[in-house]
């Protein structure tokens, strides 16, 4: 017993010491704002590495950043009332629908603008069937090989699916080749399908299926051979959203028609740190957040793009072009 | 069977006071492995019920479950008995080890039991390859799958139990019946594997049961076509806690009754002779 006893009074005085160092201040000075910004699930790897760096830059200033699906993270300001300094979707097409206030409802927001792309790709193993001899010109021919096992996600629930069959109803027209589509997808039964296609890379490393229709920036990060598609088909690039709008896919919500895969940023009306938050989408459109963008595997436009430049706030007109043929 | 075993000597009366706390100790026990399930039960409504029942995805779901997990009983049967023969009736050296061997997927994550056999028996696997290349049986995403994962986690109380059926078999009534001129086939065919049979049926009642509960193993190996845990866990997700607990009381019904009526079934035997020769 004493020893024990002893030895307690021995701990005390570290213990002691132990508390009052971690209850004082860092040395560096507190932030003194905290940035709040809500971001698509995709953007959870370029946001963390441009947050950091911004804080750096600036460490009167604590981002809190929380990652989701873009409807879900619109959402939680429109319908769960929480506000947000900057708010940035996988989809450019939702901030019109949630924060315009179209249908009379209200304006959370007027301009967004597209800052980053990302385009429909296959990755595929060294061990993946034809490996040795897949390319941009035969990839759609092999790919409808019979026995060929093609993974993909959901098209009823993932927008990753679905763009995978526009994407393949495109290379239909572009290659002139009726059918393709329904014999690739014929390779991808619903055995090949999860509602995410990340969660298929497991299966592709071990060789159960030879190619996955992802991302290109899930490509680059993951270090994955890819397939370099047409910039024609591959949803990547605005200027092509005319003919984008020709592939369809027949989905458990209807014919979804497709469109550029264009990630979009705006400012909220009620934007607590709105003059922080103009400064992190100036960082984030500017060069350095551009190369963390590109470093990430995403398309970096050399101009973000604007819906409504004069609706920005003035220190951001200068960094954007007009929308390419508005869609 | 250990019950039987303890119950035999039926020797005095045990002490008022152990009694008494055995007593609590058991009645504890027993609500906490039913009280989760009643209270599944109670929190369910008749229109759930129907509604996920109504389910073409369910009943197919249910179906697989109970298919796949009939094959598997099947497979370790065949796999099991022979093992569980030479546990029982013979001593070799390395027996502990082989003992230790059969115990080990008891011991295994079931996720990684998955993984693990995705590497054998997945397409490019030592065993998948070879298997799709000349007979076209896949593991991955089919019932086959289901059955491999299903398997392995559940032989080793198909072999335990039948161990100690196996066991319990007085071998003098085996070498009475070869005296009189019965082959070894026919003495364990005739004689030793009636006698046992309520072991092996015990072992077999268990190894269908964890068949049909398995997750983990499964999901790695075949998420689609989908076994009734894994529809539970994809409504868990896809459409939240009513459809999925609707399901999983569905579920639980269907197996827990196929579960008693085992049980009551091989209790039938309460006193197993060999069987009359024909």
């Amino acid at each position: 017993m004493t020893r024990y006893a002893h030895a307690r009074r021995r701990i005390f005085p570290f213990c002691a010491l132990a508390l009052v160092l971690a209850g004082m201040p860092p040395a560096a000075a507190a932030p003194t704002a905290t940035l709040t910004i809500f971001a698509a699930g995709t953007l959870a790897a370029p946001f963390r590495a441009i947050d950091d760096a911004f804080m750096r830059e600036h460490p009167e200033v604590k981002i809190e950043a929380q990652f989701g699906g873009s409807v879900k993270m619109v959402k939680q300001v429109t319908e769960l009332h929480r506000q947000a300094d900057v708010v940035a979707v996988a989809d450019y097409s939702v901030i019109p629908k949630y924060f315009f206030g179209r249908n009379g409802g209200k304006a959370y927001s007027d301009w967004y603008a597209g800052f980053a792309t990302n385009a429909v790709t296959f990755v595929y193993t060294p061990r993946s069937r034809f490996a040795d001899r897949i390319g941009a010109k035969n990839w759609y021919q092999l790919l409808s090989q019979p026995g060929v096992e093609i993974g993909r996600s959901n098209p009823d629930t993932d927008p990753s699916g679905y763009q995978t069959v526009q994407m393949l109803s495109l290379a239909e027209r572009y290659y002139r080749e009726p059918g393709l589509a329904e014999r690739i997808l014929a390779n991808a039964p619903k055995t090949n399908m999860r509602d995410t296609e990340t969660e298929l890379i497991a299966a592709l490393q071990s060789g159960q299926i030879d190619y996955l229709a992802i991302y290109r920036s899930d490509a680059r990060q993951h270090k994955f051979r890819y397939l370099e598609l047409p910039p024609q088909i591959d949803l990547g690039d605005a200027k092509y959203s005319g003919f984008y709008s020709q592939g369809v896919a027949h989905t458990a919500n209807g014919t979804l028609t497709g469109k550029p895969i264009v990630y979009a940023v705006t400012i909220p009306f009620d934007a607590p740190q709105r003059e922080w938050a103009v400064k992190y989408v100036q960082f984030l459109l500017g060069p350095k957040g551009r190369a963390v963008i590109e470093a990430k595997g995403f398309g970096a436009p050399a101009r973000a793009m604007a819906s409504d430049a004069a609706k920005m706030p003035a220190e951001l007109r200068s960094m954007v072009v007009p929308w390419p043929k508005s869609p | 069977m250990s019950a039987g075993i303890i119950a035999a000597p039926r020797a005095a009366q045990p002490p008022r006071g152990l009694a008494l706390a055995f007593a609590f100790a058991a009645a504890l026990l027993l609500v906490f492995i039913v009280l989760p399930l009643a209270n599944l039960y109670a929190s369910q409504s008749g229109a759930a019920l129907a509604r996920v029942a109504a389910m073409a995805e369910v009943r197919s779901a249910i179906g697989l479950s109970l298919a796949a997990a009939l094959a598997t009983t099947a497979c370790a049967a065949l796999l099991a008995i022979p093992l569980a023969y030479l546990l029982a009736r013979s001593a070799f050296p390395g027996k502990p080890v082989v003992e230790a061997i059969v115990d080990l997927p008891l011991a295994v994550p079931h996720t990684v039991v998955g993984i693990a056999l995705l590497f054998v028996f997945g397409r490019t696997g030592i065993v998948g390859a070879p298997l799709e290349q000349w007979t076209g049986i896949k593991f991955w995403g089919t019932a086959a799958g289901i059955v491999v994962a299903m398997l392995y986690v559940s032989v080793p109380y198909a072999v335990n139990a039948a161990r100690v059926g196996l066991e319990g078999v007085d071998d003098r009534l085996e070498k009475v019946a070869r005296t009189l001129g019965a082959g070894r086939w026919a003495v364990f065919f005739r004689i030793t594997l009636p006698l046992a049979s309520r072991g092996i049926l015990t072992g077999l009642a268990l190894t269908f049961a964890r068949s049909v509960s398995e997750f983990g193993a499964v999901i790695v190996l075949t998420y689609y076509p989908m076994t009734a845990p894994v529809k539970i866990y994809d409504l868990f997700l896809q459409s939240g806690l009513g459809d999925s607990s609707a399901m999983a009381a569905l579920f639980l019904a269907i197996t827990l009754s196929l579960f008693i009526a085992s049980r009551y079934l091989f209790r039938e035997r309460r006193e197993p002779g060999p069987t009359p020769a024909r």
